[in-house]
């Protein structure tokens, strides 16, 4: 499939022409099987929704976490627990444990947790961020039932460059940002260290208290520290390393919540990950070996409960991947995995580890100019046992120059994580979770001289079985396979983009209706069969106005997030919210430096709101950032 | 241009402007109506750290519900864990654990006199005498004494563990404490720790018989690294601050036996182990087999209604749902159900 789009991020400053080959991002990508920096993820995944985000949205989110970003600019519901606290993702209707966070190809979910908390990981460290709508195991590998957010870092042969941004913003939010890249034909070297502090000292009205004064949240403040060292070599013509260092250190302290009168309690993480690469790219064949290992450190303490506890958390994984062009038509992938998991925590009796081996296959098929298929296999062995065997398939039917339909079903599972099985009240009988999805998607796009116009429509069915929760049925809090879990919902996306000259308007609506309900009586008086899952939204939207003109920018951003239930049986819920977010900035140059300058005012509604019930969410706020490039 | 982006535009304008979702109204089903003879107070803690701990008040007369009926009444949430309440010369106080408060309402009209505030994590408070309350702090705060006149915390009597149900009984204070082996005692004239009572591990609730004898429930503990140690009820002389009898009791669940209960007669006593036991003062052997058996349910609330002789069990359920309340007569027949608020974990019957 040589007519394929290859589609690039946009390059909103450079936007004087549009062609087939310079369109906005966050749309579908059809990419050749074969590119520089391809992965399997990216090439074999006919038939997902995937979204990356464009240029402009990684510019305004340098000083963001990954939660942040993706709360105002992905279709995943982000459960922020308050201002820089825990947060967590769900995907279509999907628990925070079924969104794998892959890290350069590696699965960075916590094995003790099952999850990752995104407020962790610094948006400014990746050099692509996207999204991948819809679990697929036999290519994520397990863990994927919902979806991927993929965290890739770029090489940087022939780059050289200097630049320190800081950040300063609301409620004492202080962030310093260096990176510097030095770059040859042969070998590169890439440093990002960031700082950031913030007392976290939003305003609330406190509803528990008589006239519901306007209070300041206490006990929230946050520092954390972050480096990501980069370099890679190019051994020869055809193959390349890469090694990565990513160090991270949080220290929070947990805010009450509205109706507590204090809490002293804190969290640290700390997490050392180190990942290498190599790649040996020929003519028809390509392999990949990655290698990684993360280290985990998390302290919780609450001095007044005494309920305190650490965990540290180990990985270790190997893979080693081929993809081969086999003829014109077909591409296949093949590759095997191993990961080690190794943890400890105060709420274990003992070590816990844990041993998975995995072999995986994906097939590309171009039946014609108009039909491509993808099947994606993969089996895991997990210490003695065969895991269940997952599988994808996924079709591209290209109608017309204009619509392409596209389909996906999957079959993924999640292993139980090391806390279900090895807690003190634990379940080593635990099943992994099972989910089956199927998935429709019909787009349209068509291209003009100035314009650009992208809309697609995708529906999604999904049920997952052995749905684990931590319950007392029985009398002690054990984790069951419990739920029966049935998502479906139609997502619909648009772009419109209008270019002439060094002017451009950009315009974008992303929708989401979703039910996700639980199909399984438990016990007697079990009133949530049919009924919604908690914190998870029916109705979200969100909505993109952008104007650039030359080095200037005007965002406007809106974000609505429905009502979410607190209740199993939908007796009660938080409230719906609507935040208004607008961003501009300018770039300019002086002498030889470049000066990056803006402002956010984010949540310009004032709305007070919560993503959680009780915990209270930043109101009106500002971010002045200046940045200086050499 | 040639492209139809008008119909998209008005589309995405829809979106942008016109759509958001059309919440339900979740307003009370009966107004809060108090009947001039007094009532029952569902006490639903609600969700840990969730503040949507909400009072029902439910009248034995009419058998209808006003479900949260402090909000109603006050315009305002209640906070976060309601845990006990008591009630004297027409105030009800109402314990509200993670928020560290004890809310003072008009106990005939339910609206706010005041908050007594300064708590770490209160749990049960009892009065003594006319202006004096002693309220048990679960995390290390000892006991609080309230003065009921200035609602001001006027003296800490330290205890260390973590203290549950309380008793005042010939001018002593009986603490339970939940974490450890025994029961303190505290005489409330001088206010200090002047004995304490052996008993098994985590004593948890307490009342005095119709023959005035103290009992005591133990819940027992699963131990670090294996092993468990059984609950127990005691029966304790309170003259001499003895142990008479002690029946071991086989733990049922994570939290053995909890939220000892009584009769009218105060002569047949009822506990929560998973299921519902019960037991009469004079026999010497405690049963074996539940009063009302537990098919999975998650019993977080038990008392009787002296009124009406009925014995209420609340069912927390998967505790993220609304608990369901099951009327009991005292040979065990359903009398009636219905649906309280989240968490129910107590009843407190106020009759004039």
């Amino acid at each position: 499939m040589k007519k394929v789009l290859a589609i690039i991020g946009l390059f909103w400053l450079s936007c004087s022409q549009l062609t087939a080959q310079i369109l906005p991002a966050d749309t579908v990508k059809y990419l050749p099987d074969f590119t520089a920096r391809g992965q399997r993820f990216e090439s074999f995944n006919t038939g997902v929704k995937m979204v990356q985000t464009d240029s402009l949205v990684k510019l305004i989110a340098i000083h963001d976490n990954i939660a942040q970003l993706l709360s105002y600019n992905s279709q995943v519901f982000v459960r922020a627990y308050g201002p820089n606290q825990i947060a967590t993702t769900s995907f279509r209707g999907a628990g925070a444990q079924h969104t794998a966070v892959l890290w350069n190809g590696v699965n960075l979910q916590n094995s003790l947790l099952g999850q990752t908390d995104l407020s962790l990981l610094p948006a400014g460290f990746m050099d692509d961020i996207s999204v991948y709508y819809g679990g697929n195991s036999a290519l994520y590998g397990a863990g994927a039932i919902g979806g991927a957010i993929m965290l890739n870092n770029s090489s940087a042969f022939n780059k050289k460059g200097a630049s320190y941004q800081i950040g300063m913003g609301s409620f004492g939010l202080i962030q310093h940002r260096l990176a510097l890249t030095y770059g040859t034909k042969k070998i590169y070297i890439k440093a990002r260290a960031y700082h950031q502090s913030a007392q976290n000292n939003i305003e609330y009205h406190n509803y528990t208290l008589a006239e519901k004064p306007l209070q300041n949240l206490a006990h929230a403040q946050q520092k954390s520290n972050g480096l990501m060292l980069e370099t890679g070599y190019k051994i020869n013509a055809k193959q390349e390393i890469n090694l990565r260092y990513w160090y991270g250190f949080t220290d929070r302290n947990i805010p009450p919540t509205i109706g507590m009168a204090v809490n002293n309690a804190y969290q640290i993480d700390e997490a050392n990950r180190l990942g290498l690469e190599w790649k040996r790219v020929a003519f028809k064949t390509r392999w990949i070996g990655r290698a990684a290992f993360v280290d985990e450190y998390l302290n919780y303490n609450d001095p007044t409960t005494y309920n305190s506890g650490i965990s540290k958390s180990k990985t270790l994984v190997g893979e080693l991947e081929n993809t081969t062009q086999i003829n014109s038509k077909t591409a296949l992938n093949i590759g095997v995995n191993y990961t080690g998991n190794f943890a400890q925590s105060s709420g274990y009796k003992q070590h816990a580890s844990r041993h998975s081996l995995a072999a995986f296959v994906s097939v590309n098929n171009h039946w014609s100019k108009k039909i491509k298929t993808t099947v994606n296999f993969r089996q895991d062995f997990v210490d003695d046992n065969f895991q269940p065997f997952t599988a994808g398939v996924g079709a591209d039917y290209k109608l017309n120059r204009y619509l392409n339909i596209t389909a996906q079903v999957n079959k993924s599972f999640r292993l139980p994580t090391l806390n279900d099985l090895y807690w003190v009240t634990g379940n080593p009988n635990l099943l992994p979770e099972k989910g089956y999805a199927q998935e429709l998607g019909l787009t349209a796009k068509r291209t003009t001289e100035h314009a650009y116009i992208y809309t697609q429509l995708n529906m999604f069915n999904r049920q997952i079985s052995n749905w684990i929760l931590w319950q007392p049925y029985g009398g002690s809090w054990t984790p069951q396979n419990l739920l029966q879990v049935w998502s479906r919902g139609i997502e619909w996306n648009t772009r419109y983009t209008y270019c002439y000259n060094k002017f451009m308007l950009s315009l974008r609506g992303d929708v989401s209706y979703l039910l996700s309900t639980n199909q399984k009586a438990n016990v007697q008086n079990d009133a949530t069969v049919g009924k919604q899952l908690i914190y998870i939204p029916r109705l979200t939207y969100q909505t993109w106005l952008t104007f650039s003109y030359s080095n200037a920018y005007l965002a406007i951003n809106q974000t609505y997030t429905g009502y979410r239930f607190t209740s199993s049986d939908n007796t009660s819920f938080v409230d719906d919210y609507l935040l208004l977010n607008v961003f501009v900035g300018k770039r300019f140059k002086f002498k030889k430096v470049g000066f990056d300058t803006k402002i956010h005012i984010n949540n310009i509604l004032n709305s007070e709101y919560q993503v959680l019930p009780s915990r209270p969410m930043p109101m009106r706020n500002f971010l002045f950032s200046l940045g200086v490039t050499i | 241009m040639k492209l139809k982006s008008n119909y998209f535009l008005h589309l995405i304008l829809m979106v942008a402007f016109g759509a958001c979702e059309t919440q339900p109204s979740i307003t009370p089903e009966y107004p809060v109506i108090l009947n001039p003879k007094g009532g029952l107070f569902i006490l639903n803690e609600g969700n840990f750290q969730f503040s949507n701990a909400t009072l029902d008040y439910y009248d034995f007369e009419t058998q209808k519900l006003s479900t949260n009926a402090f909000e109603t009444t006050n315009n305002r949430k209640l906070g976060d864990v309601l845990q006990s309440m008591t009630h004297y010369g027409g105030k009800g106080y109402l314990v509200v654990n993670n928020s560290q408060k004890i809310e003072v309402i008009n106990i005939n009209s339910l609206s706010s006199l005041a908050t007594i505030s300064g708590f770490v994590s209160p749990r049960f408070m009892v009065i003594h005498g006319t202006q004096t309350a002693y309220v048990s702090e679960y995390y290390n705060g000892g006991v609080k004494v309230v003065d009921l006149n200035t609602n001001q915390i006027i003296q800490t009597i330290p205890v260390s563990g973590n203290c549950d149900e309380l008793l005042v009984h010939n001018n002593k204070l009986y603490v339970t404490v939940s974490n450890k082996k025994m029961v303190y005692v505290i005489n409330t004239q001088s206010n200090v720790v002047m004995d304490s009572i052996d008993v098994a591990y985590g004593p948890n609730s307490l009342l005095l018989d119709k023959n005035n004898h103290l009992w005591v429930l133990s819940s027992g503990r699963v131990i670090n690294g294996g092993g468990f140690e059984n609950g127990a009820l005691q029966k304790i002389n309170t003259e001499a601050d003895s142990v008479l009898q002690l029946f071991y009791i086989t733990r049922q669940s994570d939290h053995g036996p909890i939220k000892l209960r009584c009769n009218g007669k105060k002569d047949v006593l009822y506990w929560i182990n998973k299921s519902i036991y019960k037991h009469p003062i004079n026999d010497n052997v405690v049963s074996q087999n539940p009063w009302i058996p537990s098919f999975n349910n998650n019993f977080w609330a038990l008392n009787y209604d002296s009124l009406t002789d009925e014995v209420y069990v609340g069912d927390a359920i998967d505790f993220v749902q609304r608990s369901t309340i099951n009327r009991y007569d005292e040979t065990a027949t359903l009398r009636g159900i219905f649906k309280a608020g989240i968490i129910t974990g107590d009843f407190y019957f106020y009759y004039k």
